[in-house]
């Protein structure tokens, strides 16, 4: 089996990627969205964007980046959902409970909530690979380039600030 | 939540590298030793054979001409006052304004006949008789407008310009079969839905947007809209054909009810044109 693809840059076959990433895709979506409906809904609207810009994009590993359309569309479709609570969805969350990082439920709910924002730092790519896609520290290393290290140091400083906002909220709530 | 904690930060794998080792896009450093943990995890090679499967489920549920189909309806325009280009922009400010905007319209006004300015039922639903048991079938058509950054709700009669952009949204009583259509002041009749090679089926007690917005041309006098309902599929093209053939002369006064088969529903909206100012002002036909 093959290990690696490199794509060069000639207009990407959409039926060509449909047939090879189209089912990853669709599991991405059904795992974050918990909806076969809104997942076939889903893979047609990452099609779609492809398809829009399939003369113009150079893509160097398909996989990834259908993986990431898939979770940002996801993301986004969780943002728009009125109905959506943290508390009530830490199911989404691969890489919970992890001891060393989430102590407690307040912790998750604050990790999930920190993953729907719409950011566009490096600590929030992590923080999504990690927590939501459920990749290990070395695939986070060799998807993103980053240096080991470096994604350790995004960890950790998630944990510090949501362990902060945690105990800030503690103390509110036992406030009278 | 879930109870799967991750074995290690550092010398395992997650599905990720099951999913990339089946579309062959490992990355290089890893290649080695996702294959050795393939050959030593009896646990891994399960969960890579029932992705293998998952893939071919899936691809025989929704093969690739499923997605080409939509793909083509979608990204296409119908005619060219529907910009292609930037569809989803269009598609990402009206969608969810023009949904929230319409569920409350629907909740203070239900789907059903819309009364006319003189009082009269605009189409009376028709009650179609087939199979088993009839069934009522009703539908409500809306238009939406972008004004600023706020979508409003166009109610019949309306008043609008060239070059506005509108997004349609319908809502029907059961799942049917439809089109929309909308025929402007020089008698020329623009299907917008279903587009080509897209089925025609619609989803009932739902509302729907369609993905695409819609910009007015330099059509006089009006945009009259219709959604053509049936309980059964029926081919939009024929059915477009026969619209156009029994489509009486565009004169100036309003349009009648369109001389559809019996067993379809129809319901309209009309919006008004604004005049044309200056040198591009239109003549009584239309012309600019």
């Amino acid at each position: 089996m093959p290990t690696e693809t490199a794509q060069s840059s000639q207009a990407i076959d959409v039926k060509e990627y449909y047939q090879m990433y189209g089912p990853m895709v669709y599991r991405q979506c059904c795992c974050l969205l918990k909806s076969r409906d809104k997942a076939l809904d889903a893979v047609q609207e990452i099609f779609l964007k492809l398809f829009l810009r399939r003369d113009t994009m150079t893509v160097q590993y398909p996989m990834s980046l259908l993986y990431r359309m898939a979770t940002n569309y996801c993301l986004d479709r969780l943002r728009q959902d009125r109905k959506f609570v943290p508390g009530e969805n830490l199911d989404l969350l691969s890489n919970l409970p992890y001891e060393s990082l989430v102590e407690d439920r307040l912790m998750a709910e604050n990790i999930l909530a920190y993953i729907l924002k719409d950011e566009k730092s490096e600590s929030h790519q992590v923080a999504v690979l990690f927590f939501l896609n459920g990749l290990t520290i070395r695939e986070i290393v060799a998807e993103t380039g980053l240096a080991q290290f470096r994604v350790y140091r995004h960890l950790e400083r998630l944990k510090r600030k949501l362990r902060m906002e945690g105990k800030r909220e503690r103390k509110q709530a036992s406030v009278p | 939540m879930k109870e799967n904690k991750h074995p290690s930060l550092e010398g395992e794998f997650s599905v990720f590298s099951l999913e990339a080792w089946l579309c062959g896009q490992v990355r290089p450093g890893l290649q080695e030793e996702v294959g050795a943990w393939l050959q030593a995890d009896a646990g891994a090679r399960k969960r890579l054979a029932d992705l293998q499967a998952s893939n071919r489920q899936m691809l025989s549920e929704h093969p690739a001409d499923w997605l080409m189909g939509a793909l083509a309806s979608r990204a296409r325009t119908v005619r060219p006052r529907v910009r292609a280009g930037s569809l989803l922009v269009r598609k990402a400010w009206l969608a969810i304004p023009a949904a929230a905007a319409l569920l409350l319209v629907l909740i203070f006004h239900p789907a059903g006949p819309q009364p006319r300015s003189d009082g009269q039922h605009e189409v009376d639903p028709i009650i179609i008789k087939g199979g088993a048991a009839a069934t009522e079938l009703t539908g409500s058509l809306q238009v939406h407008r972008l004004v600023g950054n706020a979508i409003e709700v166009l109610p019949d009669g309306s008043e609008v310009g060239p070059g506005e952009l509108l997004q349609l949204s319908y809502w029907i009583s059961t799942d049917a079969y439809g089109m929309i259509i909308s025929i402007d002041g020089r008698g020329l009749v623009t299907q917008h839905f279903p587009l080509e090679n897209e089925a025609n089926r619609l989803r009932g007690r739902k509302l729907t947007l369609l993905p695409y917005a819609i910009e007015l041309d330099q059509a006089p006098r009006f945009e009259r809209f219709y959604l053509i309902l049936a309980p059964g599929p029926f081919s939009a093209q024929e059915l477009l054909k026969l619209i156009r053939e029994r489509l009486p002369a565009v004169d100036g006064r309003p349009l009648p009810k369109l001389d559809l088969p019996p067993g379809f529903v129809q319901k309209a909206l009309t919006l008004v044109k604004k005049p044309l100012t200056g040198s591009r002002r239109s003549d009584r036909m239309g012309r600019s």
